[in-house]
Protein backbone atom coordinates (compact mmCIF):
# COMPACT_ATOMS: atom_id res chain seq x y z
CA UNK A 1 0.00 0.00 0.00
CA UNK A 2 1.23 3.46 -0.85
CA UNK A 3 2.38 5.73 1.92
CA UNK A 4 4.87 8.48 2.67
CA UNK A 5 6.46 8.92 6.03
CA UNK A 6 8.88 11.64 7.07
CA UNK A 7 10.70 11.61 10.38
CA UNK A 8 12.68 14.65 11.41
CA UNK A 9 13.22 15.28 7.72
CA UNK A 10 15.74 17.99 7.06
CA UNK A 11 17.35 19.39 3.96
CA UNK A 12 20.30 21.68 4.08
CA UNK A 13 22.22 22.56 1.01
CA UNK A 14 25.22 24.66 0.22
CA UNK A 15 25.03 27.67 -2.02
CA UNK A 16 28.41 27.50 -3.64
CA UNK A 17 29.95 30.82 -4.46
CA UNK A 18 32.17 31.08 -7.49
CA UNK A 19 35.21 30.86 -5.26
CA UNK A 20 34.09 27.61 -3.63
CA UNK A 21 33.28 26.32 -7.10
CA UNK A 22 36.88 26.63 -8.20
CA UNK A 23 39.13 23.61 -7.85
CA UNK A 24 42.18 25.86 -8.02
CA UNK A 25 40.97 27.99 -5.11
CA UNK A 26 39.95 24.97 -3.07
CA UNK A 27 43.36 23.38 -3.42
CA UNK A 28 45.17 26.68 -2.81
CA UNK A 29 43.16 27.40 0.33
CA UNK A 30 44.10 23.95 1.60
CA UNK A 31 47.80 24.48 1.07
CA UNK A 32 47.76 27.94 2.59
CA UNK A 33 46.29 26.32 5.70
CA UNK A 34 43.59 28.71 6.87
CA UNK A 35 45.57 31.84 6.17
CA UNK A 36 42.71 33.09 4.08
CA UNK A 37 40.40 34.20 6.85
CA UNK A 38 36.65 33.81 6.56
CA UNK A 39 36.94 31.24 3.82
CA UNK A 40 33.96 29.46 5.34
CA UNK A 41 31.85 32.50 4.60
CA UNK A 42 31.96 31.50 0.93
CA UNK A 43 30.14 28.38 1.85
CA UNK A 44 26.61 29.39 2.76
CA UNK A 45 24.31 26.66 3.98
CA UNK A 46 20.60 27.02 3.35
CA UNK A 47 18.26 25.19 5.66
CA UNK A 48 15.43 24.48 3.24
CA UNK A 49 13.53 21.99 5.38
CA UNK A 50 13.81 21.56 9.11
CA UNK A 51 12.59 18.63 11.22
CA UNK A 52 9.47 17.76 9.27
CA UNK A 53 7.26 14.96 10.58
CA UNK A 54 4.24 13.75 8.66
CA UNK A 55 2.62 10.68 7.21
CA UNK A 56 0.53 10.52 4.02
CA UNK A 57 -1.98 7.71 3.54
CA UNK A 58 -3.98 6.60 0.51
CA UNK A 59 -6.86 9.00 0.01
CA UNK A 60 -4.84 11.98 1.19
CA UNK A 61 -5.09 15.05 -1.03
CA UNK A 62 -2.36 17.20 0.42
CA UNK A 63 -1.80 20.87 -0.35
CA UNK A 64 1.55 22.45 0.42
CA UNK A 65 0.87 26.02 1.45
CA UNK A 66 3.46 28.71 2.00
CA UNK A 67 5.28 31.73 0.61
CA UNK A 68 7.82 31.61 -2.15
CA UNK A 69 10.91 30.01 -0.69
CA UNK A 70 9.07 28.37 2.18
CA UNK A 71 10.26 24.94 1.06
CA UNK A 72 7.30 23.65 -0.99
CA UNK A 73 9.26 22.80 -4.12
CA UNK A 74 12.15 21.40 -2.11
CA UNK A 75 9.76 19.09 -0.27
CA UNK A 76 8.23 17.94 -3.55
CA UNK A 77 11.70 17.16 -4.88
CA UNK A 78 12.52 15.19 -1.76
CA UNK A 79 9.30 13.20 -2.18
CA UNK A 80 10.23 12.57 -5.81
CA UNK A 81 13.63 11.21 -4.76
CA UNK A 82 15.50 13.98 -6.58
CA UNK A 83 16.84 15.68 -3.47
CA UNK A 84 18.18 13.46 -0.74
CA UNK A 85 17.48 14.43 2.88
CA UNK A 86 20.50 15.62 4.81
CA UNK A 87 18.86 14.83 8.15
CA UNK A 88 16.15 12.43 9.28
CA UNK A 89 14.47 9.93 7.01
CA UNK A 90 11.85 9.81 4.32
CA UNK A 91 10.13 6.60 3.36
CA UNK A 92 8.19 6.52 0.13
CA UNK A 93 6.37 3.37 -0.85
CA UNK A 94 4.64 3.28 -4.21
CA UNK A 95 5.19 4.47 -7.73
CA UNK A 96 5.85 8.21 -7.79
CA UNK A 97 5.03 10.57 -10.65
CA UNK A 98 6.28 14.14 -10.61
CA UNK A 99 4.54 16.89 -12.59
CA UNK A 100 6.82 19.83 -12.01
CA UNK A 101 7.30 21.67 -15.26
CA UNK A 102 4.94 20.40 -17.92
CA UNK A 103 7.08 21.73 -20.77
CA UNK A 104 10.10 19.87 -19.46
CA UNK A 105 12.14 17.82 -21.90
CA UNK A 106 10.22 18.90 -24.97
CA UNK A 107 12.40 18.98 -28.05
CA UNK A 108 11.15 21.59 -30.49
CA UNK A 109 12.78 19.93 -33.50
CA UNK A 110 11.13 16.60 -32.81
CA UNK A 111 7.57 15.78 -33.86
CA UNK A 112 4.65 15.60 -31.47
CA UNK A 113 4.76 11.81 -31.54
CA UNK A 114 8.49 11.73 -30.83
CA UNK A 115 7.98 14.07 -27.89
CA UNK A 116 5.35 11.77 -26.43
CA UNK A 117 7.77 8.85 -26.67
CA UNK A 118 10.65 10.95 -25.32
CA UNK A 119 8.75 11.90 -22.18
CA UNK A 120 7.43 8.39 -21.69
CA UNK A 121 10.98 7.03 -21.80
CA UNK A 122 12.06 9.53 -19.16
CA UNK A 123 9.24 8.36 -16.94
CA UNK A 124 10.14 4.71 -17.52
CA UNK A 125 6.85 3.76 -19.12
CA UNK A 126 6.97 0.40 -20.94
CA UNK A 127 6.62 0.28 -24.70
CA UNK A 128 3.17 -1.34 -24.76
CA UNK A 129 1.79 1.37 -22.53
CA UNK A 130 3.39 4.07 -24.68
CA UNK A 131 1.47 2.96 -27.76
CA UNK A 132 -1.79 3.06 -25.86
CA UNK A 133 -0.90 6.49 -24.53
CA UNK A 134 -0.09 7.92 -27.93
CA UNK A 135 -3.64 7.26 -29.12
CA UNK A 136 -5.12 8.61 -25.96
CA UNK A 137 -3.03 11.79 -26.08
CA UNK A 138 -3.70 12.33 -29.78
CA UNK A 139 -7.38 12.00 -29.01
CA UNK A 140 -7.30 14.42 -26.10
CA UNK A 141 -5.19 17.17 -27.69
CA UNK A 142 -7.15 17.32 -30.97
CA UNK A 143 -3.83 18.01 -32.66
CA UNK A 144 -4.50 15.36 -35.33
CA UNK A 145 -2.11 15.62 -38.26
CA UNK A 146 0.00 18.13 -36.37
CA UNK A 147 1.44 15.36 -34.23
CA UNK A 148 3.53 14.35 -37.24
CA UNK A 149 5.06 17.82 -37.45
CA UNK A 150 7.99 19.20 -35.44
CA UNK A 151 6.60 21.10 -32.50
CA UNK A 152 8.46 24.24 -33.49
CA UNK A 153 5.64 24.67 -36.04
CA UNK A 154 3.06 24.70 -33.22
CA UNK A 155 1.50 27.76 -31.66
CA UNK A 156 2.25 28.37 -27.99
CA UNK A 157 -1.20 27.09 -27.07
CA UNK A 158 -0.77 23.89 -29.04
CA UNK A 159 2.58 23.19 -27.39
CA UNK A 160 1.08 23.82 -23.97
CA UNK A 161 -1.79 21.45 -24.74
CA UNK A 162 0.56 18.70 -25.83
CA UNK A 163 2.82 19.20 -22.83
CA UNK A 164 -0.14 19.10 -20.50
CA UNK A 165 -1.60 16.00 -22.11
CA UNK A 166 1.71 14.17 -21.95
CA UNK A 167 2.46 15.01 -18.35
CA UNK A 168 -1.03 14.15 -17.16
CA UNK A 169 -1.11 10.76 -18.88
CA UNK A 170 0.83 9.13 -16.05
CA UNK A 171 -0.39 6.51 -13.63
CA UNK A 172 1.08 6.55 -10.16
CA UNK A 173 0.42 5.74 -6.53
CA UNK A 174 1.84 9.04 -5.41
CA UNK A 175 1.29 12.07 -7.60
CA UNK A 176 3.33 15.23 -7.03
CA UNK A 177 2.17 18.42 -8.70
CA UNK A 178 4.03 21.71 -8.63
CA UNK A 179 2.38 24.83 -9.91
CA UNK A 180 2.78 25.71 -13.52
CA UNK A 181 0.99 22.64 -14.72
CA UNK A 182 -1.59 24.58 -16.65
CA UNK A 183 -2.71 24.52 -20.23
CA UNK A 184 -3.60 26.71 -23.16
CA UNK A 185 -6.63 28.81 -23.92
CA UNK A 186 -9.85 29.21 -21.95
CA UNK A 187 -11.79 26.72 -24.05
CA UNK A 188 -9.16 24.12 -23.31
CA UNK A 189 -9.03 24.94 -19.61
CA UNK A 190 -12.34 23.26 -18.80
CA UNK A 191 -11.21 20.12 -20.57
CA UNK A 192 -7.81 20.33 -18.87
CA UNK A 193 -9.29 20.68 -15.41
CA UNK A 194 -11.50 17.67 -16.01
CA UNK A 195 -8.44 15.67 -17.01
CA UNK A 196 -6.50 16.86 -13.98
CA UNK A 197 -9.44 15.89 -11.77
CA UNK A 198 -9.47 12.39 -13.32
CA UNK A 199 -5.76 12.05 -12.76
CA UNK A 200 -6.11 13.11 -9.13
CA UNK A 201 -9.06 10.76 -8.65
CA UNK A 202 -7.11 7.74 -9.81
CA UNK A 203 -3.98 8.51 -7.76
CA UNK A 204 -4.12 7.22 -4.16
CA UNK A 205 -1.93 10.00 -2.77
CA UNK A 206 -1.69 13.50 -4.23
CA UNK A 207 0.63 16.26 -3.08
CA UNK A 208 -0.06 19.62 -4.64
CA UNK A 209 1.84 22.88 -4.33
CA UNK A 210 0.12 25.95 -5.72
CA UNK A 211 -0.59 29.58 -4.90
CA UNK A 212 -3.97 29.34 -6.54
CA UNK A 213 -6.28 28.97 -3.53
CA UNK A 214 -9.35 28.11 -5.57
CA UNK A 215 -7.68 25.18 -7.31
CA UNK A 216 -6.20 23.97 -4.06
CA UNK A 217 -9.54 24.14 -2.25
CA UNK A 218 -11.19 22.24 -5.14
CA UNK A 219 -8.70 19.43 -5.17
CA UNK A 220 -7.26 19.08 -1.69
CA UNK A 221 -8.53 17.99 1.70
CA UNK A 222 -5.45 18.34 3.85
CA UNK A 223 -3.10 21.28 4.13
CA UNK A 224 0.50 21.54 5.27
CA UNK A 225 1.61 25.07 5.98
CA UNK A 226 5.32 25.67 5.57
CA UNK A 227 7.25 28.68 6.71
CA UNK A 228 11.00 28.97 6.15
CA UNK A 229 11.34 25.23 6.06
CA UNK A 230 9.31 24.54 9.19
CA UNK A 231 6.00 22.74 9.24
CA UNK A 232 3.74 25.03 11.24
CA UNK A 233 0.35 23.49 10.57
CA UNK A 234 -0.94 20.13 9.36
CA UNK A 235 -4.69 19.60 9.17
CA UNK A 236 -7.84 20.22 7.13
CA UNK A 237 -7.21 22.50 4.18
CA UNK A 238 -9.66 25.24 5.24
CA UNK A 239 -8.03 25.57 8.65
CA UNK A 240 -4.61 25.47 7.05
CA UNK A 241 -5.54 28.50 4.99
CA UNK A 242 -6.89 30.24 8.09
CA UNK A 243 -3.53 29.62 9.77
CA UNK A 244 -1.68 30.79 6.70
CA UNK A 245 -3.75 33.97 6.53
CA UNK A 246 -2.96 34.86 10.14
CA UNK A 247 0.74 34.55 9.35
CA UNK A 248 0.43 36.63 6.22
CA UNK A 249 -1.73 39.09 8.16
CA UNK A 250 0.85 39.26 10.92
CA UNK A 251 3.53 39.94 8.36
CA UNK A 252 1.48 42.76 6.84
CA UNK A 253 0.73 44.48 10.13
CA UNK B 1 29.87 3.51 -0.31
CA UNK B 2 31.35 1.80 -3.35
CA UNK B 3 28.65 -0.82 -3.02
CA UNK B 4 25.77 1.65 -3.01
CA UNK B 5 27.13 3.60 -5.94
CA UNK B 6 27.78 0.32 -7.75
CA UNK B 7 24.14 -0.66 -7.22
CA UNK B 8 23.12 2.77 -8.43
CA UNK B 9 25.20 2.28 -11.58
CA UNK B 10 23.48 -1.05 -12.15
CA UNK B 11 20.12 0.70 -11.78
CA UNK B 12 21.35 3.17 -14.38
CA UNK B 13 22.42 0.36 -16.71
CA UNK B 14 18.98 -1.21 -16.33
CA UNK B 15 17.40 1.89 -17.74
CA UNK B 16 19.06 0.98 -21.03
CA UNK B 17 15.92 1.69 -23.03
CA UNK B 18 16.09 5.28 -21.80
CA UNK B 19 19.74 6.05 -22.48
CA UNK B 20 19.89 4.11 -25.72
CA UNK B 21 16.91 6.13 -26.91
CA UNK B 22 18.29 9.45 -25.66
CA UNK B 23 21.70 8.75 -27.18
CA UNK B 24 20.19 8.16 -30.61
CA UNK B 25 17.98 11.17 -30.10
CA UNK B 26 21.06 13.34 -29.39
CA UNK B 27 22.75 12.21 -32.59
CA UNK B 28 19.60 12.63 -34.67
CA UNK B 29 18.84 16.01 -33.22
CA UNK B 30 22.26 17.39 -34.02
CA UNK B 31 21.93 16.54 -37.68
CA UNK B 32 18.19 16.65 -38.13
CA UNK B 33 18.01 19.42 -40.65
CA UNK B 34 20.98 18.48 -42.80
CA UNK B 35 20.78 16.24 -45.85
CA UNK B 36 23.85 14.16 -45.12
CA UNK B 37 22.78 13.71 -41.52
CA UNK B 38 25.25 11.99 -39.22
CA UNK B 39 27.51 11.31 -42.22
CA UNK B 40 28.77 14.85 -41.67
CA UNK B 41 30.75 13.36 -38.80
CA UNK B 42 32.36 10.90 -41.19
CA UNK B 43 33.07 13.57 -43.77
CA UNK B 44 34.71 15.90 -41.25
CA UNK B 45 36.92 13.09 -39.98
CA UNK B 46 37.80 12.06 -43.53
CA UNK B 47 39.00 15.58 -44.34
CA UNK B 48 40.96 15.79 -41.10
CA UNK B 49 42.63 12.42 -41.66
CA UNK B 50 43.45 13.38 -45.27
CA UNK B 51 45.07 16.67 -44.32
CA UNK B 52 47.00 15.18 -41.39
CA UNK B 53 48.28 12.32 -43.53
CA UNK B 54 49.50 14.63 -46.29
CA UNK B 55 51.31 16.94 -43.88
CA UNK B 56 52.61 14.64 -41.18
CA UNK B 57 53.76 11.76 -43.37
CA UNK B 58 56.01 14.33 -45.03
CA UNK B 59 57.10 15.88 -41.73
CA UNK B 60 57.97 12.52 -40.23
CA UNK B 61 59.42 11.31 -43.56
CA UNK B 62 57.19 8.25 -43.55
CA UNK B 63 55.86 6.31 -46.50
CA UNK B 64 52.34 7.61 -47.01
CA UNK B 65 50.99 4.06 -47.49
CA UNK B 66 52.11 2.91 -44.08
CA UNK B 67 51.29 6.25 -42.46
CA UNK B 68 47.68 6.57 -43.67
CA UNK B 69 46.19 3.56 -41.82
CA UNK B 70 48.12 4.53 -38.71
CA UNK B 71 46.85 8.11 -38.74
CA UNK B 72 43.31 7.16 -39.70
CA UNK B 73 42.95 4.61 -36.90
CA UNK B 74 44.74 6.88 -34.44
CA UNK B 75 42.58 9.92 -35.15
CA UNK B 76 39.31 7.97 -35.11
CA UNK B 77 40.15 6.35 -31.76
CA UNK B 78 41.39 9.65 -30.34
CA UNK B 79 38.23 11.47 -31.43
CA UNK B 80 36.25 8.91 -29.42
CA UNK B 81 38.49 9.32 -26.37
CA UNK B 82 38.56 13.12 -26.51
CA UNK B 83 34.81 13.30 -27.09
CA UNK B 84 34.03 11.22 -24.02
CA UNK B 85 36.44 13.18 -21.85
CA UNK B 86 35.55 16.72 -22.86
CA UNK B 87 31.81 16.05 -23.03
CA UNK B 88 32.11 14.00 -19.85
CA UNK B 89 32.96 17.15 -17.92
CA UNK B 90 29.59 18.65 -18.82
CA UNK B 91 27.70 15.45 -18.22
CA UNK B 92 25.66 16.52 -15.20
CA UNK B 93 25.84 20.25 -15.84
CA UNK B 94 23.96 20.03 -19.14
CA UNK B 95 21.51 17.53 -17.68
CA UNK B 96 20.68 19.87 -14.80
CA UNK B 97 17.03 20.48 -15.77
CA UNK B 98 16.45 16.76 -16.26
CA UNK B 99 18.08 15.95 -12.95
CA UNK B 100 15.79 18.39 -11.14
CA UNK B 101 12.64 17.25 -12.93
CA UNK B 102 12.77 13.48 -13.24
CA UNK B 103 13.79 10.97 -10.63
CA UNK B 104 16.18 8.55 -12.35
CA UNK B 105 19.57 7.07 -11.50
CA UNK B 106 22.10 9.77 -12.37
CA UNK B 107 24.44 7.30 -14.05
CA UNK B 108 21.88 7.21 -16.88
CA UNK B 109 23.40 10.49 -18.08
CA UNK B 110 26.88 8.97 -18.19
CA UNK B 111 25.72 5.96 -20.19
CA UNK B 112 23.80 8.22 -22.54
CA UNK B 113 26.94 10.21 -23.27
CA UNK B 114 29.13 7.15 -23.84
CA UNK B 115 26.50 5.69 -26.15
CA UNK B 116 26.24 8.93 -28.15
CA UNK B 117 30.02 9.05 -28.56
CA UNK B 118 30.08 5.38 -29.51
CA UNK B 119 27.57 6.08 -32.28
CA UNK B 120 29.84 8.86 -33.59
CA UNK B 121 32.78 6.46 -33.35
CA UNK B 122 30.94 3.84 -35.42
CA UNK B 123 30.29 6.49 -38.08
CA UNK B 124 33.95 7.40 -38.09
CA UNK B 125 34.91 3.77 -38.50
CA UNK B 126 33.96 4.20 -42.17
CA UNK B 127 37.04 6.42 -42.52
CA UNK B 128 39.16 3.61 -41.08
CA UNK B 129 37.76 1.15 -43.62
CA UNK B 130 38.48 3.58 -46.46
CA UNK B 131 42.07 4.06 -45.27
CA UNK B 132 42.65 0.34 -44.77
CA UNK B 133 41.09 -0.51 -48.13
CA UNK B 134 43.14 2.14 -49.92
CA UNK B 135 46.40 0.79 -48.52
CA UNK B 136 45.51 -2.86 -48.99
CA UNK B 137 45.22 -3.95 -45.36
CA UNK B 138 42.44 -6.47 -45.14
CA UNK B 139 40.75 -8.56 -42.54
CA UNK B 140 42.95 -10.96 -40.59
CA UNK B 141 42.44 -13.06 -37.45
CA UNK B 142 44.05 -10.32 -35.35
CA UNK B 143 41.30 -7.93 -36.43
CA UNK B 144 38.89 -9.88 -34.21
CA UNK B 145 40.78 -8.54 -31.19
CA UNK B 146 39.22 -5.19 -32.05
CA UNK B 147 36.01 -6.24 -30.29
CA UNK B 148 37.37 -6.95 -26.79
CA UNK B 149 39.66 -3.94 -27.23
CA UNK B 150 36.87 -1.47 -27.99
CA UNK B 151 34.86 -2.93 -25.10
CA UNK B 152 37.77 -2.33 -22.72
CA UNK B 153 38.35 1.18 -24.05
CA UNK B 154 34.65 2.03 -23.61
CA UNK B 155 34.75 0.66 -20.08
CA UNK B 156 37.65 2.98 -19.33
CA UNK B 157 36.05 6.01 -20.94
CA UNK B 158 32.86 5.40 -18.95
CA UNK B 159 34.62 5.73 -15.61
CA UNK B 160 36.51 8.80 -16.82
CA UNK B 161 33.28 10.47 -17.92
CA UNK B 162 31.56 9.64 -14.64
CA UNK B 163 34.50 10.87 -12.56
CA UNK B 164 34.99 14.07 -14.54
CA UNK B 165 31.24 14.69 -14.62
CA UNK B 166 31.01 14.59 -10.83
CA UNK B 167 34.13 16.69 -10.31
CA UNK B 168 32.98 19.29 -12.85
CA UNK B 169 29.53 19.58 -11.28
CA UNK B 170 31.24 20.55 -8.02
CA UNK B 171 34.23 22.47 -9.37
CA UNK B 172 33.24 24.56 -12.34
CA UNK B 173 36.80 25.27 -13.49
CA UNK B 174 37.33 21.55 -14.06
CA UNK B 175 36.03 21.57 -17.68
CA UNK B 176 38.41 24.43 -18.48
CA UNK B 177 41.37 22.62 -16.91
CA UNK B 178 40.57 19.42 -18.80
CA UNK B 179 40.02 21.31 -22.05
CA UNK B 180 43.42 22.95 -21.81
CA UNK B 181 45.14 19.63 -21.07
CA UNK B 182 43.52 17.68 -23.86
CA UNK B 183 45.38 19.28 -26.77
CA UNK B 184 48.71 18.67 -25.12
CA UNK B 185 47.67 15.12 -24.44
CA UNK B 186 46.86 14.66 -28.12
CA UNK B 187 50.43 15.62 -29.01
CA UNK B 188 52.00 13.45 -26.31
CA UNK B 189 49.99 10.37 -27.26
CA UNK B 190 50.93 8.21 -30.24
CA UNK B 191 47.99 9.22 -32.39
CA UNK B 192 49.82 10.58 -35.42
CA UNK B 193 52.99 8.69 -34.60
CA UNK B 194 54.22 5.41 -33.19
CA UNK B 195 56.47 4.74 -30.24
CA UNK B 196 59.14 3.51 -32.68
CA UNK B 197 59.36 7.02 -34.20
CA UNK B 198 60.92 8.26 -30.96
CA UNK B 199 64.60 7.76 -30.17
CA UNK B 200 64.94 5.12 -27.38
CA UNK B 201 65.93 7.67 -24.73
CA UNK B 202 62.68 9.60 -25.32
CA UNK B 203 60.28 6.66 -25.51
CA UNK B 204 59.49 6.88 -21.79
CA UNK B 205 57.11 9.74 -22.60
CA UNK B 206 54.88 7.34 -24.48
CA UNK B 207 55.27 4.50 -22.01
CA UNK B 208 54.33 6.69 -19.03
CA UNK B 209 51.26 8.08 -20.79
CA UNK B 210 48.23 5.88 -20.01
CA UNK B 211 46.51 7.07 -23.16
CA UNK B 212 49.19 5.37 -25.24
CA UNK B 213 47.76 2.03 -24.19
CA UNK B 214 44.17 3.13 -24.73
CA UNK B 215 44.92 4.17 -28.30
CA UNK B 216 47.16 1.25 -29.18
CA UNK B 217 44.86 -1.46 -27.87
CA UNK B 218 42.24 -0.50 -30.46
CA UNK B 219 44.51 0.71 -33.21
CA UNK B 220 46.79 -2.32 -33.45
CA UNK B 221 44.04 -4.90 -34.15
CA UNK B 222 42.60 -2.61 -36.82
CA UNK B 223 45.88 -2.62 -38.73
CA UNK B 224 46.21 -6.36 -38.21
CA UNK B 225 48.58 -6.60 -35.25
CA UNK B 226 47.80 -8.29 -31.93
CA UNK B 227 48.41 -5.92 -28.98
CA UNK B 228 51.04 -7.22 -26.57
CA UNK B 229 50.18 -8.71 -23.20
CA UNK B 230 51.44 -5.56 -21.45
CA UNK B 231 48.93 -3.38 -23.27
CA UNK B 232 46.03 -5.61 -22.23
CA UNK B 233 47.28 -5.70 -18.65
CA UNK B 234 47.65 -1.92 -18.36
CA UNK B 235 44.22 -1.24 -19.86
CA UNK B 236 42.56 -3.82 -17.61
CA UNK B 237 44.27 -2.42 -14.53
CA UNK B 238 43.22 1.10 -15.51
CA UNK B 239 39.62 -0.04 -15.79
CA UNK B 240 39.70 -1.66 -12.36
CA UNK B 241 41.42 1.19 -10.53
CA UNK B 242 39.51 3.83 -12.46
CA UNK B 243 36.11 2.35 -11.71
CA UNK B 244 36.95 2.10 -8.03
CA UNK B 245 37.93 5.77 -8.04
CA UNK B 246 34.89 6.84 -10.04
CA UNK B 247 32.45 4.86 -7.87
CA UNK B 248 34.02 6.26 -4.72
CA UNK B 249 33.73 9.82 -6.02
CA UNK B 250 30.23 9.26 -7.35
CA UNK B 251 29.20 7.60 -4.10
CA UNK B 252 30.30 10.61 -2.09
CA UNK B 253 28.57 13.04 -4.43
CA UNK B 254 25.47 11.09 -5.45
CA UNK B 255 23.11 12.48 -2.84
CA UNK B 256 24.39 16.01 -3.32
CA UNK B 257 24.65 16.24 -7.11
CA UNK B 258 21.09 17.54 -7.51
CA UNK B 259 21.98 20.49 -5.27
CA UNK B 260 25.15 21.27 -7.21
CA UNK B 261 23.86 21.41 -10.77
Amino acid sequence: MAYVEARDLGVQYPVLTSSARSLKNTILSRTTGGRIAGNKAHFIQIRALDHLNFRFHPGDRVALIGHNGSGKSTLLRVLAGIYHPTAGTIQVSGRVAALFDSAFGMDIDATGYENIILRAKYLGIPRSEINRQIEEIADFTDLGEFLQMPIRTYSAGMTARLAFAISTSVNADILLIDEGVGAGDAAFMAKANKRLQELIDRSPIVVFASHDQKTVRDFCTRGLVLQSGNLIYDGPVEEAYAQYDTIVGAALR
Amino acid sequence: MIKSSFLDSLEGLKRADLWLFLGWHDVKQRYRRSTLGPLWITLATLLFVGAMTLVYSALFRQDIRSFLPLAACGIVVWTFIAGCISEGCNLFITASTTIKQVPAPLTVHAFRLIWTQLIYFLHNLIVVFIALGATGIFFSLETLLFFPAIALLTLNLAWMALFLGVMSARFRDMPLIVQSLITGLFMATPVLWQISYLPPERQWIAYLNPFTYLVEIVRLPLIGIAPSFNIWAVVLAMAAIGWALALLTYGRARTRLAYWV
